[in-house]
């Protein structure tokens, strides 16, 4: 199995990103470069599914660090949903549940873009 | 079967010590197996995951900052338990890791704020650990990492 497969489908208007495996200093390479192609095409609605993300060491919290203000500056957000214990014991230590929107389904991820643009 | 005696202060009852090469590819199998060690010593999955997380956040410093990238170079990493207490120590002989400008960055707001990714690494391992203190020597540099189990209460 490879250390991280990334899937990225669209929902509406809201694009999702679902790493599969983790995410280090090893594999974060390709996380960003996920997050970079969303932007350049503009897609600045992202929603990332944890369910099956093992964990996430600081270059993956890097990569979204890193792209949040160019997303927010066109009226995007980056929120999370799905995680297991040990990815939001660490968002939550470090205070990334203060600074990003965190769910527990997808659907209330995804949903929670339309009642913003509402 | 008789109970194993409390360990003494200061003597080392177990120690695993691993080389590896610089290469981030094994990082996952030294979180693997900090975990492994954490656990064994009766640190709960959440804590055993945590300290594993800041050594996988250590070892990525040398790799980055000590070593620029390079591969190959060697790395020494020392688990030592001891009664309560578990030590991580991670050795090399790269460009010693300057923290100074680490300080006062203690939450995750001011890397918001400062627009800044570098140094969460080390945001991870004061967070995760009890205690993180840096030596740098002529010839080897050494992270050290303490995190204490505590009694349930």
């Amino acid at each position: 199995m490879p250390d991280l497969r990334i899937d990225v489908r669209s929902q509406g208007t809201v694009a999702v990103v679902e790493p599969i495996g983790f995410i280090n200093a090893h594999t974060a390479k390709d996380f960003e470069t996920v997050l970079q192609n969303l932007i350049n095409q503009n897609q600045h609605n992202i929603v990332i599914n944890c369910r099956d993300l093992a964990y996430i060491a600081s270059a993956g919290l890097g990569a979204i660090m890193g792209f949040i203000d160019v997303i927010r500056e066109n009226n995007g957000d980056i929120r999370i949903c799905s995680m297991n214990e040990t990815v939001f014991n660490i968002l939550e230590v470090l205070g990334f549940t203060h600074l990003y929107s965190i769910f527990d389904t997808e659907d209330k991820a995804v949903r929670s873009f339309e009642e913003t643009a509402q | 079967m008789k109970n194993k005696p409390m360990a003494q202060p200061g003597r080392v009852e177990e120690t695993v010590e691993i080389h590896l090469p610089s290469m981030t590819k094994h990082l996952h199998a030294i979180r693997m197996l900090c975990c492994t060690l954490a656990e064994s010593m009766g640190f709960l999955r959440k804590d055993s995951e945590t300290a594993a997380l800041a050594v996988e956040e250590a070892i990525t410093n040398v790799i980055e900052h000590a070593y620029h990238g390079e591969e190959g170079r060697k790395m020494r990493v020392i688990f030592e338990m001891e009664g309560n207490k578990f030590t991580v120590r991670i050795l090399h002989d790269g460009d010693q890791i300057d923290t100074s400008q680490y300080v006062l960055l203690d939450d995750l707001s001011h890397f918001y704020r400062q627009k800044k990714r570098g140094g969460l690494g080390i945001l991870i391992m004061k967070k995760c650990m009890d205690e993180v203190t840096y030596k740098n020597g002529p010839d080897q540099s050494e992270c050290c990492m303490i995190k204490y189990l505590k009694k349930p209460s």
